[in-house]
């Protein structure tokens, strides 16, 4: 009778409950509503918008159709060529980063003295930003004065001409990300405490020995981890472009031109716009495509242990 | 009384429904008011979030009524030890003028086409511009950027040739219109610079710098240290380590009495005997001196803004190439390095080629167009450009002014010791004209010229893809100006 009463009340003292409670939701959010649209949902249309047209920012765009993205795949030297880098520089970086962050997080979940400390050093890095630690890199790596050769050369070891040859210019800054492992070391220390330690204990009684139990047990259940560290490292370093903007310009012999990189110069350098943001729409559907095969195929090796 | 109720409940429980929703409106009453608070603590902090976005859409500076001094903005890549003459240069113009007051701000020159682009774009670009003859004016001047200071130009009754070099004014003129008045020369930005001492252990007089191709090369043989089969010094590295090897390598093409674009600024002209012989000599040079650029390229080129500089202050480079600056920056960098400075040398065995220094732009100062202040930028101008701002500027660094009569000042003479050879440098000078597209231009060379020096490509190849692309970027850039 009470509620019948209050009901009547709420009615006919204008709006429900109901919708008064969603307007408050609104209200809440709008602040993060308005900062979404304004600086990334609307940009990103505007992206989409500007690769058809030919914008130099002096005059107003010029609507040119489809043109831009025709003379990128037809007429375009760099196209092939950043994809090759990027492509490179992401075949050995993810894993390579994955491969390293657990390892380090494998040592850490160990019960060693001053475990704390070993964590903050190898995190540290993650608090450099990327272009102090670039010019740091820079020196560390100067084939001819740099401390890494210096190393070298105590073990006999002619380093090579890291950001001064084609060859090695891609690996360095490779070397220079892998450096970058604490971020994703600290997400698989989560990853792996998370792991019940039943598990290991039915293992051990099995006659499980460390390798075994790290495959069939750590690894399962670490899958979500994976998952995650692999899409948003896919992400990431397909925009790589600190590093080769800091330390080579996209040089020696456009080795280390990126595909952000190129479309960086396209937009700043050369005043086109347009062009840029055709390519720059290319790559968010290039990483689109990664991003929903992974999500394709994690039904088939990634394990919840909430499912059956 | 309970009769007034519009027949909405059931009249059995009139009175006592009533009751209840007087109880309840009363119950409730400080809920809502509560609840309006908070709506508007809400609501309140929503518009104070958004409203510096609504303000600063329509932001459009009101011209302020000049009662005080007026304020002048001007950004400039000044960095390091110039910085201090910038603002000496201020305080005496601010003395003198005290009605302007000149606000500067120095950029990074690695980030200044796109912060220059940004501010454009955004509406609010500074009051003075610093314009690269060549990477900014072509572009900057047809886009109307920049003011056209003819109309201040004749006011003033100002004679260009009489006041500037020809080749320093007429670099910031595009269309027949000046954009730009010249601060700082085009002229001397490539210079040899030379180690006596190292001549002097080469058993070479180091008063008689090389002068012809030939005894560059002879030089190079006699200053080169090997160690084993290592290189140990660089006896000449003219490529300047294949850092800025897009802007040398034009130099040596003009030395060879090679063009580098046509005077209307559409045709590539360096595809050429003359520039397949200028680079073939560059890329000799390494070959014969060292077995290839690739022996010498960990010492020459690497890290900083410019690694070739810092092989020649740390005596690794017996003779480079640089410009008029390194003067200052060497007495706080290196000052133990005795140094001489000469003009380039041409080449002998082509018997039309003689001394001929390429300007292909050099810092000019220039106002904007939607500046609010053009009198008075215009008058920070002159001081700068025409004026003992600029004379004062340029005698600390022992640098040369664009401006004649500041050509032979006492004070030069006597203090650089090489100001012959910088009159030189400065009397041998010729325009190449300005191209638009010249970023891509640009990024065309340094990959050719990187590449024969790689060995990638012979030089032939090498030039003659440079100039296929290079033409290619003209002609669009050409086309889509119609």
């Amino acid at each position: 009778m009470i509620e019948e009463q209050a009901v009547e009340v709420g009615r006919q003292r204008g709006p429900s409950l109901t919708k008064k409670e969603a307007l408050w939701g609104y209200a809440l959010i709008s602040p993060w509503i308005i900062g979404f649209l304004a600086f990334s949902a609307i940009p990103m249309l505007a992206v989409l918008a500007l690769s058809l047209t030919r914008y130099d920012v002096f005059d107003p765009p010029v609507f040119v159709g489809l043109s831009n993205f025709v003379k990128i795949f037809t007429d375009d030297r760099f196209f092939g060529l950043t994809l090759y880098n990027t492509a490179y520089f992401v075949a050995l970086s993810v894993p390579g980063q994955i491969v390293l962050a657990l390892f380090f997080a494998l040592l850490l979940n160990t019960k060693i003295r001053g475990k704390g400390v070993y964590r903050t050093l190898l995190y540290l890095p993650m608090i450099v930003p990327a272009a102090a630690s670039s010019l740091v890199w820079v020196w560390l790596l100067n084939p001819y004065l740099g401390v890494v050769r210096h190393l070298l050369s105590f073990v006999g070891i002619e380093g090579p001409l890291w950001f001064q040859s084609e060859v090695w210019a891609k690996p360095g800054i490779v070397l220079l990300n892998l450096w970058h492992v604490g971020q994703n070391m600290v997400i698989f220390l989560a990853g792996l405490q998370a792991i019940p330690e039943h598990l290991y204990e039915a293992a051990e009684i099995d006659g499980a020995r460390w390798l075994d139990r790290l495959r069939n047990v750590t690894l399962p259940m670490l899958t979500p981890t994976i998952f995650y560290v692999l899409v948003m490292g896919l992400i990431n370093n397909f925009q790589v472009f600190v590093f080769a903007y800091i330390m080579t310009r996209g040089g020696p012999l456009n080795s280390t031109l990126f595909y952000v990189l190129r479309l960086y110069q396209s937009a700043f350098r050369d005043f086109e716009m347009g062009y840029a943001c055709a390519l720059a729409s290319i790559l968010f559907f290039i990483i689109l495509a990664f991003t929903a095969l992974i999500f394709r195929t994690a039904r088939a090796w990634v394990y919840y242990e909430h499912e059956g | 009384m309970a009769q007034t109720d519009l027949g909405l409940t059931p009249t059995t429980k009139r009175s006592n429904s009533n009751e209840k929703e007087i109880a309840m409106s009363e119950h409730t009453k400080p809920k809502l008011t509560r609840r309006q608070m908070i709506r508007l603590g809400v609501a309140a902090g929503a518009l104070a979030a958004a409203s510096p976005m609504l303000s600063g859409c329509g932001a459009t500076s009101a011209t302020p009524t000049p009662s005080g001094p007026v304020d002048v903005t001007f950004w400039h890549v000044w960095g390091a030890t110039r910085l201090p003459l910038v603002e000496q240069q201020i305080k005496d113009f601010e003395a003198r003028t005290p009605n302007i007051k000149i606000k500067h701000t120095l950029i990074p020159s690695a980030g200044m086409d796109e912060k220059y682009l940004t501010a454009i774009a955004g509406g609010d670009p500074p009051d003075v511009m610093m314009i690269h003859g060549m990477n900014h004016l072509p572009t900057f001047a047809a886009k109307g950027v920049l003011l056209a200071l003819d109309k201040y130009v004749d006011k003033d009754k100002i004679k260009p040739n009489e006041v500037w070099f020809p080749a320093e004014y007429n670099t910031y003129v595009w269309q027949k219109k000046p954009y730009c008045l010249p601060f700082a020369t085009g002229t001397g930005f490539f210079l040899l610079f030379y180690n006596k001492g190292h001549f002097k252990d080469a058993g070479l007089d180091p008063a008689k710098p090389p002068r012809t191709w030939t005894e560059a090369e002879q030089y190079t043989a006699k200053l080169t240290v090997k160690k084993g089969t290592a290189i140990d010094r660089v006896g000449f590295d003219p490529a300047q380590g294949g850092a800025a090897a897009n802007y040398v390598i034009r130099e040596w093409t003009f030395l060879n009495n090679g063009n580098i674009i046509s005077a209307d600024g559409k045709k590539i002209m360096y595809n050429s005997p003359e520039g397949i012989d200028a680079l073939k000599w560059v890329v000799g040079i390494y070959e014969n001196a060292y077995g290839g650029f690739d022996k010498v390229q960990a010492m020459v080129s690497g890290a900083g803004s410019a690694p070739y500089r810092e092989a020649f202050q740390t005596k690794k480079v017996s003779m480079e190439i640089d410009g008029v600056w390194l003067p200052l920056t060497i007495k706080t960098d290196a000052p133990d390095v005795d140094y001489g400075i000469a003009v380039l040398p041409y080449n002998d065995k082509n018997s039309k080629a003689k001394q001929r220094n390429i300007v292909e732009g050099g810092w000019g100062y220039g106002i904007t167009k939607g500046s609010k202040r053009p009198d008075q930028a215009w008058e920070w101008l002159k001081w700068t450009c025409m004026d003992t701002g600029n004379l004062e500027f340029f005698k600390a660094q022992l640098r040369p002014s664009p401006v004649i009569k500041f050509k032979n000042d006492p004070y030069f003479v006597q203090n650089s010791p090489y100001w012959s050879e910088i009159l030189k440098a400065i009397d041998n000078s010729e325009v190449s004209p300005a191209s638009p597209a010249q970023s891509k231009l640009n990024q065309i060379t340094k990959q050719l010229v990187e590449e024969a020096l790689l060995k990638k490509k012979t030089p032939e190849e090498a030039i003659k893809w440079g100039a296929t692309e290079s033409q290619k970027a003209l002609d669009e850039w050409w086309a889509q100006q119609k």
